[in-house]
């Protein structure tokens, strides 16, 4: 796939509108600084990734060419209802507005790039090459009854010397178009790229596009050095050897060919206790999901107090009988009630202690979507 | 560093081209046509000169030798090597066959057969056999010369004082062969763990109420102790010769060789000199190894517990870097014949360390023994009555019983060499 981009020059110009995207403008997130193609018919304004504030028109350097290839989004709406349910379950005193129904309301599809490389690798190579082969071996037990001998097989690798020369064509690897992609990877899984197809406009038309953020003159290093790793696998296979230890390229990386690949991501939100939009993400090939999910302290802290009244009117009327009371048979008595309301203040606190732990832990394992 | 040269071959990927290191050619193994350049005769191994001569005109030919000493290739133990060793390559040669003892000897150019150097026995022919597997990857070359072995096992065989003393006259060793004998080097590393209860001797005191007194006392108390033992050998030899035809506790006793004089094997050794091709192939030579590996693993693992008295010992070993190599070492074998018997003598033929079997003189070592043993009895018999008698004379019996014991001692050790020897 490949005679569609521009070498060394995908972003074109300072643009406002794409001509693949009709009625599409590009806009800016003041609040997380990404580029993104809004479609004309946008729900609202808001950021689709990261929903803290309103897209502003902004003159981007963007890709002038079409995306070559693009993911189609596999997840049906029951599909998606069903991740978002099972999303929202298990949430002890969840906020109210964490809520399927709602968030599948506000779902948006935005898609995101990578960059694609085609090329040529051609020169020489040489290197190590580690070859299998088995021994066989044998481990002795001594015991009781003697020795006794079992016989083993043992893989160990050979290295031998190779050379030759190399002329391939390489297409489509995979090149990062965003900073924090590995952590976007992380967060909403890998998606499979031989589903791939080429690229549709009609696919896109009311659907958020995110722009590139790194050009390919700083990537030219990494796209290199990807073609080179998928040379050596070939190299590998072509020597019929089982690894590498160390292999030396000498050569050019010829007509380098830089088309955009999109991918699709949805993206929702819910408000929490604190009125912050918590955003939660979908990967729209897998479905993995990925979002705070919060509780609200709010909840909890108003059933723990309400739990926490009987008790404390319990120890409250012990300690003012057992003040005023001379009867010794009366004192004992509300000294024992006095330790059961203790205890029954203190249980009535877990409501709004489970609450805040589990908070604090969503805060602490996962990062804002990036 | 020596340059690689490469050649090209076959690529499982369109569009990449693969070279490999040309592989040496591998030398022509088969009988080369040894005739001398300025008669025609046969050329022949001489191991005064060592080198190439010609028996009818006296033409000499040095062989270069290529020494390569301990960095001669070590072979694996792969999966290949092992079946295809255990299966044979099923061709045929002409081998030397002794009908009295069974030795199988390769037969070499232009030899004629007389007589087998394991037994000295006439009856010798040739026969087919089946090819063995591997070619020695190097030897030993000879260093004894023949003029010096006469010298080296005269002072042999007269040396010890418990053989018959016409040993010494009428034994002539003559008539010695020039062998090269197989061998298996090993080079391997074990490494066992061991587990077992450990005897430790413990004092206490204790109150003996029958005695009413405090007293000490030793016992045995029983540890678990575990270790791990390791250990590496390098050229580890397993004789390729069966133990029927060649003495096993002779070539013991000669075996050591120093490697670092390995040369590459070269063909032209052999001319003329008999090489027994090897009887014990390389799984059983290498079953032998291990099992020889095992007690070694087994003192290992009892020298490392604090005590070597031990009980439930357990151990679980594993190699590791095993390896073997081929080789052939050079011995010279003479049968000599005493009284009715025959006796086999070998000699290093590179150090000239000899040793064989020698007829013991029982005579000689029972007289030997009683006079050993004759004061020690004599002082306690004259102690004896003299005590009885006069009441004194303990002090002639303590000193009769010491050299009894001693003698006994002495005695023991005396009639245990003559047994061994006359068990080889």
């Amino acid at each position: 796939m490949s005679g569609q981009g521009s070498e060394h020059r995908p972003h074109g110009e300072l643009r406002e509108s794409l001509s693949w995207m009709p009625g599409g403008e590009i806009k800016g997130c003041p609040a997380c600084r990404r580029v993104i193609l809004s479609p004309s018919q946008a729900p609202d304004a808001l950021c689709p990734l990261c929903y803290q504030a309103e897209l502003v028109p902004q003159a981007g350097l963007v890709r002038l060419q079409p995306p070559e290839i693009f993911l189609p989004a596999a997840l049906s709406e029951t599909c998606v209802m069903e991740v978002l349910t099972a999303f929202t379950e298990k949430v002890p005193f969840k906020v109210d507005d964490l809520d399927a129904n709602k968030m599948r309301s506000r779902l948006r599809l935005l898609w995101w790039p990578q960059w694609l490389v085609d090329g040529d690798l051609q020169g020489q190579w040489s290197g190590t090459f580690g070859f299998d082969y088995q021994v066989k071996t044998a481990h002795e037990s001594y015991g009781d009854s003697g020795w006794q001998s079992r016989e083993k097989v043992r893989t160990e690798t050979r290295y031998l010397p190779r050379m030759g020369e190399i002329t391939r064509h390489y297409d489509n690897l995979v090149v990062p178009a965003l900073r924090d992609q590995n952590l976007r990877i992380g967060q909403i899984g890998a998606y499979d790229s031989n589903k791939a197809v080429l690229f549709e406009q009609n696919a896109i038309q009311n659907n958020y596009v995110q722009m590139p953020e790194i050009d390919p003159q700083e990537l030219l290093e990494i796209a290199q050095n990807g073609l080179r790793e998928k040379g050596v696998q070939d190299i590998i296979k072509a020597a019929a050897a089982d690894r590498k230890r160390e292999v030396n390229f000498e050569g050019d990386f010829n007509n380098l060919n830089w088309t955009e690949f999109l991918q699709p991501v949805y993206t929702t939100f819910y408000i929490d206790d604190q009125g912050k939009r918590q955003v939660v993400a979908l990967n729209g090939q897998s479905g993995k999901i990925y979002g705070r999910r919060m509780a609200s302290v709010q909840k909890a802290k108003k059933l723990s107090l309400i739990l926490a009244i009987l008790p404390a009117l319990a120890l409250l009327t012990a300690i003012i009988l057992s003040i005023f009371s001379l009867n010794p048979g009366v004192i004992a008595g509300m000294v024992f009630v006095a330790l059961f309301a203790i205890i029954f203040l203190g249980l009535a606190f877990i409501p709004w202690v489970r609450a805040s732990l589990w908070n604090n832990s969503e805060n602490r394992e996962k990062a804002d979507f990036r | 560093m020596e340059k690689l040269e490469f050649e090209q071959v076959e690529s499982k990927v369109p569009g990449i081209t693969v070279f490999v290191p040309k592989a040496k050619q591998k030398e022509e193994r088969q009988a080369k046509s040894h005739t001398c350049p300025q008669c025609g005769g046969h050329l022949a191994y001489d191991l005064l000169s060592s080198g190439l001569a010609c028996s009818h005109c006296g033409f000499k030919a040095a062989i270069r030798p290529t020494v390569v000493g301990p960095t001669v290739a070590r072979q694996e133990f792969t999966v290949d090597t092992m079946e295809i060793a255990e299966k044979g390559w099923g061709k045929m040669r002409n081998m030397l066959h002794c009908q009295q003892c069974g030795a199988e000897l390769s037969y070499p150019q232009g030899a004629v057969a007389t007589s087998c150097p394991y037994c000295g026995s006439n009856s010798v022919n040739v026969t087919q056999s089946e090819i063995n597997l591997f070619q020695p990857q190097a030897l030993v070359p000879f260093k004894v010369k023949p003029d010096q072995l006469q010298g080296i096992t005269q002072a042999w065989i007269e040396d010890g004082w418990m053989h018959p003393s016409a040993l010494k006259e009428s034994a002539k060793i003559g008539g010695f062969v020039p062998f090269y004998i197989p061998y298996w080097a090993f080079s391997l590393t074990i490494e066992a763990d061991w587990e077992a209860e450990v005897a430790h001797t413990v004092t206490e005191r204790y109150y003996d109420s029958s005695s009413k007194s405090w007293k000490t006392r030793t016992r045995v108390e029983w540890r678990w102790e575990n270790g791990k033992v390791k250990d590496g050998f390098s050229d580890y030899l397993v004789s390729g010769v069966d133990k029927k035809r060649l003495n096993p506790k002779i070539l013991a006793e000669i075996q050591q060789y120093n490697m670092k004089e390995l040369v590459k094997f070269n063909s032209d050794y052999l001319i003329g000199i008999n090489a027994n091709a090897y009887d014990v192939d390389l799984p059983t030579a290498w079953a032998e190894c291990k099992a020889q590996m095992r007690e070694i693993a087994k003192k290992l693992a009892i020298s490392d517990a604090s005590n070597p008295r031990v009980r439930n010992l357990s151990i679980e070993m594993s190699y590791d870097n095993e390896r073997w190599r081929y080789l052939f070492v050079p011995v010279y074998i003479a049968v000599y014949r005493f009284g009715e018997k025959y006796y086999q003598v070998m000699v290093n033929g590179q150090n000239g360390r000899v040793f064989g079997q020698k007829p013991i003189d029982w005579t000689k070592v029972w007289l030997a023994i009683a006079a050993m043993l004759l004061p020690g009895l004599l002082l306690t018999l004259i102690g004896l009555p003299l005590i009885a008698i006069m009441g004194s004379g303990i002090f002639l019996i303590m000193l009769g019983l010491a050299l009894l014991v001693g003698g006994g001692i002495w005695a023991y050790q005396v009639y245990t060499k003559a047994a061994g020897m006359e068990a080889l």
